[in-house]
């Protein structure tokens, strides 16, 4: 299977700040994992479905940040890739993200570790 | 089309995957410092964000001194090491490594290695996020 996922739309959805062209990257019954201090290895921020990964990424496409994608490394199933991210204040924060894709090429599910200036 | 794909997707792989996987995932198994350090450049650059070193003020480790002490005291710990998730390509490297403390309270590491020509890590990035322990 190779790869066939939208990784300019992945990169213009952040640098856009527009959370439904990432959100028709996922599938269905996409999963989202998130650790991070607030929500360590034992207990992650998991969001199941479309629904709860939209209210997820509009929060984060609400906020008054830049978002940076880099580091992408395309695998015939998954991607990698880094998303840093800056708040007018000049505080950062970083995430490292493995997306896992269906046979079309959709997340099927995206494990985020992050760690941020802000506590 | 599958298999056109398919072979470029093989040539590419040749091309860069010089890294050594294997090595990695053995390393971090057997928590042998210096199998891992010898995945590094002379000149390697490690930079660590987590809680305790935030984005703007990241852990850095410059060169192969700074580097091994610091895989030697990840290898020192009690602890059980698991890579998975990794995938080379574009002259990078990535992995996850878990690490999970006799206690059960689990590290997670996100690793993202720059490769130079001779497959070696000239700078690696690790965001990581841990439970706190009791």
């Amino acid at each position: 299977m190779a790869t066939t996922f939208d990784i300019a739309t992945l990169e213009r959805g952040h640098s856009e700040r527009d959370p439904d062209l990432l959100i028709d990257l996922y599938a269905d019954e996409a999963e989202v994992v998130v650790i991070d201090q607030n929500h360590p290895p034992s207990h992650p921020l998991v969001l199941e479905g479309r629904e709860a990964i939209s209210g997820f990424l509009h929060e984060l496409c609400d906020s008054d940040i830049t978002l940076d994608v880099g580091d992408v490394v395309l695998g015939d199933d998954r991607v990698a890739l880094h998303v840093a991210w800056w708040y007018p204040d000049g505080t950062q924060a970083l995430s490292s993200e493995v997306l896992e894709l269906d046979e079309r090429g959709r997340i099927l599910r995206e494990t985020i570790v992050q760690a941020f200036d802000r506590v | 089309v599958d298999t056109a794909v398919r072979l470029v997707s093989e040539e590419t792989a040749v091309t860069t995957m010089p890294f050594d996987l294997q090595a990695l995932r053995r390393g971090h198994e057997a928590r042998d410092a210096q199998m891992l350090l010898g995945l590094y450049a002379d000149d390697a650059e490690v930079r660590v964000v987590d809680q305790t070193h935030p984005p703007s003020h990241p852990l850095v480790l410059h060169g192969r001194d700074e580097i091994g002490t610091y895989l030697q005291d990840i290898c020192d710990r009690d602890m059980v090491h698991v890579v998975h998730d990794e995938l080379v390509g574009n002259g990078l490297a990535t992995a996850h490594v878990t690490c999970r403390y006799a206690d059960g309270t689990q590290v997670l590491a996100a690793e993202t290695f720059e490769l130079d020509d001779n497959g070696r890590i000239q700078r690696e990035t690790i965001v990581q996020a841990w439970d706190q322990s009791g």
